[in-house]
């Protein structure tokens, strides 16, 4: 395991990505820094006619609303810095290293989603937590519930993970993997307007279908808006999209270890 | 003991809809003795990859068996002590050399400061002591196939599979990798060399295979190969050109002045022709087999084959 870590912490260094995040979290903080004080704060806590609490309850926080935004932003860096890494693994010529030794593809494919994840994600929650801290320090906006936030974007990497490294072994191409992560996320929204869907049809196989669809798909966005919600302590209604998602992607998890199983290189 | 033994190895890869399927291995029965260098040889194409690529479970056979060290491909632990250098290879590229080194001992569960010692002497082993700090992206073909035979040592394995390891390396890097393919031999290690290049293959090998269209057509020791059954070189000084031997004993090939090339219908016949040479008052410098190259070998082989298709 210590091998496969370190292995994808030298490429990561190698490929020159953590000079993103870095130039990614300087902006944020010079951002943060020329924003004026009452600026900020007008714009984060209202005032004014609605009190806090009620613009708290409409809006959501602004100040966790903009941080989740970033942390956002960062998981999808973070997914696309990585969607070339199995690919890559899986080439003509470098597939040998990994499968002539004695370990499991199972195994291999496992330890290699883990190391991704805790690497990748590391530097999300690295970068997230340093913006966090300069905010705290130059608007005093610190607020402990940022930490679910963060939890939120080690989920969310794990969710879009699960699509990417599914098409990432199953094409071994880059660009198909970020395709299939595209897709998902324009399914996602498509499936939103499932109620508009349904109501053109009036077939209750029809409106099954779209059930289903929907209960089976990954649902991230939802998933990201049920922790906001905690994160402000807005009530959650419904947990369901978090449990479906989080299945869907160990059943995508699943599917790549089945893939690369059967596959021959 | 045998380290590899395959029974009835066939692997059909399945193309395109349209191409259909190409059989890369039919039926192929190979049995490895523990400690001896085996060479697979074949053209271009002939399946010498796919052999062994199916021996380590990196390709998945289609029907036969395999097994390495009694266990099958599929068993991870059937690799534990076995090294393999690959045809074509790309290392993770941004790994340094003695990364690569590391990086295949952590895969092969070994301590690090197993590793750390196997390193050292592998760099010196395969002279890139100089370059075990730089990156594997700026090598070059003759240094990363250097670097990729001392991964493939990194366990101290028992069988090694190495697959066109003198491609892209100079004469003199030619040499260095016989020598230790020597050495390792030495150990009392298996060596499985797939090669398409027979001089190489003929210096240092024990037995050899010759794979042609993903069947065997023959395998033996390189004697066997080179040697052609009962011609023989007699080496005298022959003044009359005209020199016949009698029909039951043989034929004679070819006559020069310091030359006798026959061909025997018996072991016993080499007796005959001397006493016939003597009695013409002929000096007699040599008796020996007639041989011929590997190489020469591998074509007649592979034209018979192509005779019989
Ligand atoms: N991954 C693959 N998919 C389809 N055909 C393949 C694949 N790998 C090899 N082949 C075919 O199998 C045959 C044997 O190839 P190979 O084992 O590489 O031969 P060699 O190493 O002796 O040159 C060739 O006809 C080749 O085109
Ligand atoms: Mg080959």
């Amino acid at each position: 395991m210590r091998g496969i870590l370190r292995d994808t912490v030298i490429e990561l260094l190698d490929r020159k990505i953590i000079w993103v995040f870095a130039v990614i979290v300087v902006l944020a903080v010079l951002i943060l820094l020329v924003t004026d004080d009452i600026g900020f704060r007008f714009g984060v806590g209202g005032s004014g006619e609605m009190d806090l609490g009620q613009l708290n309850e409409v809006l959501g926080n602004p100040i966790l609303r903009g941080f989740d935004l970033f942390m956002a932003f960062l998981v999808f860096l973070a997914v696309v810095a990585s969607a070339g890494i199995f690919p890559g693994m899986l080439q003509r010529g470098r597939t040998e290293f990994y499968m002539s030794k004695p370990i499991s593809r199972a195994s291999l494919l496992r330890r290699k989603v883990f190391a991704i994840w805790v690497v990748y994600g590391g530097l999300v929650l690295v970068s997230g937590f340093l913006v966090y801290l300069a905010a705290g320090l130059f608007h005093g906006a610190f607020d402990g519930s940022i930490l679910v936030l963060q939890l939120l974007a080690l989920v969310s990497l794990l969710i879009w993970l699960s699509v990417s490294i599914l098409f990432g072994v199953l094409s071994r191409s880059t660009v198909a993997s970020l395709m299939a992560v595209l897709l998902v996320w324009v399914v996602e929204w498509v499936l939103s307007y499932r109620e508009f869907f349904k109501s053109l049809t009036d077939s209750s196989v029809g409106n099954a279908i779209i059930d289903t669809v929907y209960f089976i798909f990954p649902k991230p966005d939802e998933v990201s808006d049920i922790f906001l919600r905690i994160a402000s302590d807005r009530t959650v209604w419904d947990w369901q999209p978090v449990w479906t998602t989080l299945a869907a992607a160990f059943v995508l998890f699943y599917l790549s270890t089945m893939i690369i199983k059967r596959q021959d290189f | 003991m045998q380290i590899v033994e395959t029974e009835n190895l066939t692997k059909i890869y399945q193309t395109g809809l349209k191409k259909g399927n190409i059989i890369a291995l039919d039926s192929v029965g190979l049995r490895i003795e523990q400690g001896e260098i085996f060479g697979l040889l074949g053209p271009n194409g002939a399946g010498k990859t796919t052999f062994v690529k199916v021996l380590l479970g990196i390709t998945r056979l289609t029907s036969g068996s395999v097994l390495i060290n009694g266990l099958p491909p599929e068993d991870s632990n059937s690799r534990e002590r076995v090294g393999f250098l690959p045809e074509n290879h790309r290392f993770p590229p941004h790994l340094t050399g003695s990364g690569l080194l590391l990086f295949a001992g952590q895969l092969h569960h070994l301590p690090e400061t197993t590793i750390k010692e196997r390193s050292t002497h592998l760099l010196r082993l395969v002279g890139m002591e100089r370059w075990g700090t730089t990156k594997i992206s700026r090598y070059s073909k003759g240094m990363a196939q250097r670097i990729g035979l001392a991964q493939a040592l990194i366990s101290d394995p028992d069988l090694l599979l190495l697959d066109e390891p003198t491609d892209g390396v100079d004469p003199v890097g030619k040499n260095e990798i016989k020598e230790v393919l020597k050495r390792v031999k030495s150990e009392g290690k298996t060596v499985l060399l797939n090669s398409h290049l027979l001089s190489e293959v003929e210096t240092i090998a024990d037995r050899v295979a010759i794979l042609n269209r993903g069947k065997v057509v023959r395998v033996g020791t390189v004697d066997e190969f080179t040697t052609r059954g009962l011609r023989y070189e007699i080496e005298a000084d022959i003044r009359e050109e005209r020199l016949e031997i009698p029909e039951n004993v043989g034929k004679v090939i070819r006559v020069t002045t310091k030359l006798l090339v026959v061909e025997l219908e018996h072991i016993d016949g080499v007796n005959a022709v001397i006493d016939q040479l003597r009695m013409k008052r002929i000096s007699i410098k040599s008796v020996q087999p007639a041989r011929i190259s590997l190489e020469q070998s591998f074509m007649e082989t592979l034209s018979d084959g192509e005779e019989r298709i």
